[in-house]
């Protein structure tokens, strides 16, 4: 099947640093894509090279199978799109502004729009200068959903949003996958991506850093562990325990254990409960703490 | 109103169209009502006119020079200075809107996202530039025609339409600088500087000529020179001049075409 988007040697320089250097990025189509790094990272930039809003200074970005520059019209036409900056007309109304929208789009079922506006509770009779930044940001996702597009492309679709809101977002988000759309969605909200994303990307100064399944990264995720015994317990027998990391033991009369552990936990568990245990803390892992370790490393373990 | 970029441009330049167009009906309706006390002391200032040197007189008042004729009175008055400036300002401030307001406003993007298409964008903004100017075009005319009939002082129809036509070539001559300058730079400012620019410039040069044996040579320059200079009206209909005129604007949007469909657009 062709690639949703396949970026080759993508580089765009802006004078000196910023942008992004020899992107190879492949999103297949049906998957939910997370496209994840921190701010001036190069998200924005590959979005509006993905859209031809801004020409690559090399290589190219096909889109849907298209190259992104020489097939614009017909990329767009497929496409639904979210900017991360949105700005609409201040002095037309929500309905308005959709309805100018869906025009300029064509082929878009107003009912869509009417389903969508009413679960996103947007306000639709109120002037745009008169909305919150997350109530304009509610007309940008539905002007991105309502044409039922084969690739969504949305920046930092949640910001700003309210929990409510973004819960339906999540919906949406399924939905398009249950109903074989893509989705290319960027975000430095790591639950976020985590909650709604098949595979994400890491970026960071324009450059891929690694690429993951969302399920093989909480997988290889990195715990810090806390056991405390009811007598103290040699740390010595901790070391060299599968996935174990680092061992250290405090706490009055050493009965306190803390273990950095790497994958699976089984060999750890096991051998823990070869003493009396009174309690036991894992921090859950996130998907910022494995982002960080990509960072921190420079992305020596990326895949 | 809101069906693609053309009717929402349209739509969004009502308001200054109504306003200038007031402004204009205003202006011509208080001229032609003091014309008949102008007549009267006719003989004084044709007589403070006739001893301006030749050049001034024929650089500001027409060839003629008449003040005291309806059609000298009405070239001196309105068609000299005054609605040359009325339609350059008012094209280059359509213009600036066009293109360069839409970037700056952050708009274009989510324009061009929605298949619009660089091309027809251009196209469709150009083309409501084309229709708000002539419809200034069409009032001014209408209210000359109207006030110079209450006066007392026909002018004729035709007489008027062919100068109002020239002006509002001119305009939009001007204007598409503005929209070519804002649509490959992005930047309002800059599109009204050129625009502003060019039209003093040409302004000058083309008064200037007809002063200075030197810098007339140079007259062909100026889009003043096409467009009537300061007598429009009376002249008849200079096809050469109207075709100039329309040349360069097709030159002008031409060039935004090529110059925008290039660059990159700003967040």
């Amino acid at each position: 099947m062709t690639a949703a988007i396949r970026t080759e040697k993508l580089t765009k320089s802006y004078g000196k640093s910023r942008g992004i250097v020899t992107l190879d990025l492949e999103v297949e189509a049906g998957e939910v894509f997370g496209f994840l790094g921190p701010n001036g990272a190069g998200k924005t930039t590959t979005i509006r090279v993905l859209l031809d809003l801004i020409r690559p200074t090399t290589g190219r970005a096909l889109v849907l199978g298209r190259d992104s520059h020489r097939d614009t019209l017909a990329i767009q036409a497929r496409c639904g799109y979210l900017p991360g900056e949105l700005r609409l007309y201040p002095n037309l109304t929500g309905r308005e502004t959709l309805r100018y929208l869906a025009n300029l789009r064509g082929g878009v079922e107003w009912d869509r729009v009417d389903e969508l506006g009413e679960r996103l509770d947007c306000d639709l009779t109120k002037k745009v200068a008169d909305l919150s930044s997350g109530n304009k940001r509610k007309l940008g996702l539905v002007s991105a959903f309502m044409a039922r597009p084969e690739l969504l492309i949305l920046d930092e679709p949640t910001s700003g949003l309210d929990p409510l809101v973004q819960h339906e977002f999540y919906a949406l988000v399924d939905e398009a996958r249950d109903t074989g759309q893509t989705v290319f969605l960027s975000s430095h909200v790591l639950p976020e991506v985590q909650r709604v994303c098949d595979r994400v990307a890491f970026i960071r100064e324009g450059e891929l850093i690694a690429l993951e399944d969302v399920s093989s990264l909480t997988g290889r995720a990195v715990r810090e562990i806390e056991v405390v015994f009811a007598e103290a317990v040699p740390p010595a027998a901790f070391e060299g325990v599968a996935g174990v990391t680092q061992v250290s033991v405090d706490g009055k009369n050493a009965t306190t254990l803390r273990l950095t552990v790497t994958g699976p936990l089984d060999a750890v568990i096991k051998k823990v409960g070869e003493f009396r245990v009174l309690d036991l803390t894992s921090r859950l892992p996130d998907l910022e703490d494995v982002f960080m370790t990509f960072y921190a490393d420079g992305g020596d373990d990326a895949a | 109103m809101l069906r693609d970029a053309f009717s929402k441009s349209l739509r969004d330049q009502v308001r200054p169209l109504v306003m200038w167009a007031l402004g204009v009906a205003f202006y011509v309706a208080l001229l032609l009502s003091i014309y008949p006390s102008i007549r009267h002391s006719a003989g004084q200032l044709q007589g403070y006119i006739g001893s301006l040197p030749s050049a001034v007189r024929a650089a500001f008042l027409g060839p003629g020079g008449d003040f005291s004729s309806p059609v000298g009175f009405v070239n001196v008055e309105l068609l000299s200075w005054l609605a040359p400036v009325v339609f350059i300002a008012f094209a280059v401030s359509i213009a600036a809107r066009a293109l360069a307001g839409e970037e700056e406003n952050g708009t274009l993007s989510l324009l061009l996202t929605h298949t619009v298409g660089r091309r027809r964008l251009v196209l469709q903004k150009y083309a409501a530039m084309v229709v708000i100017v002539v419809a200034l075009g069409v009032v001014f005319w209408l209210a000359l025609l109207v006030a110079t009939a209450i006066a007392g002082t026909p002018v004729g129809a035709g007489a008027l339409a062919e100068a109002l036509l020239r002006l509002t070539l001119l305009g939009l001559a001007v204007g598409s600088v503005t929209f070519a300058v804002g649509g490959a730079i992005g930047s309002r400012q800059a599109g009204i500087a050129a625009g502003a620019g060019v039209g003093v410039a040409m302004y000058l040069l083309n008064t200037l000529a007809q002063m200075n044996t030197t810098i007339r040579p140079f007259r062909f320059l100026s889009l003043f020179h096409y467009s009537g200079g300061a007598s429009p009206l009376g002249q008849g209909l200079d096809v050469v001049g109207v075709a100039v005129l329309l040349a360069t604007s097709a030159a002008l949007l031409a060039a935004t075409l090529v110059l925008f469909e290039r660059r990159d657009v700003r967040v």
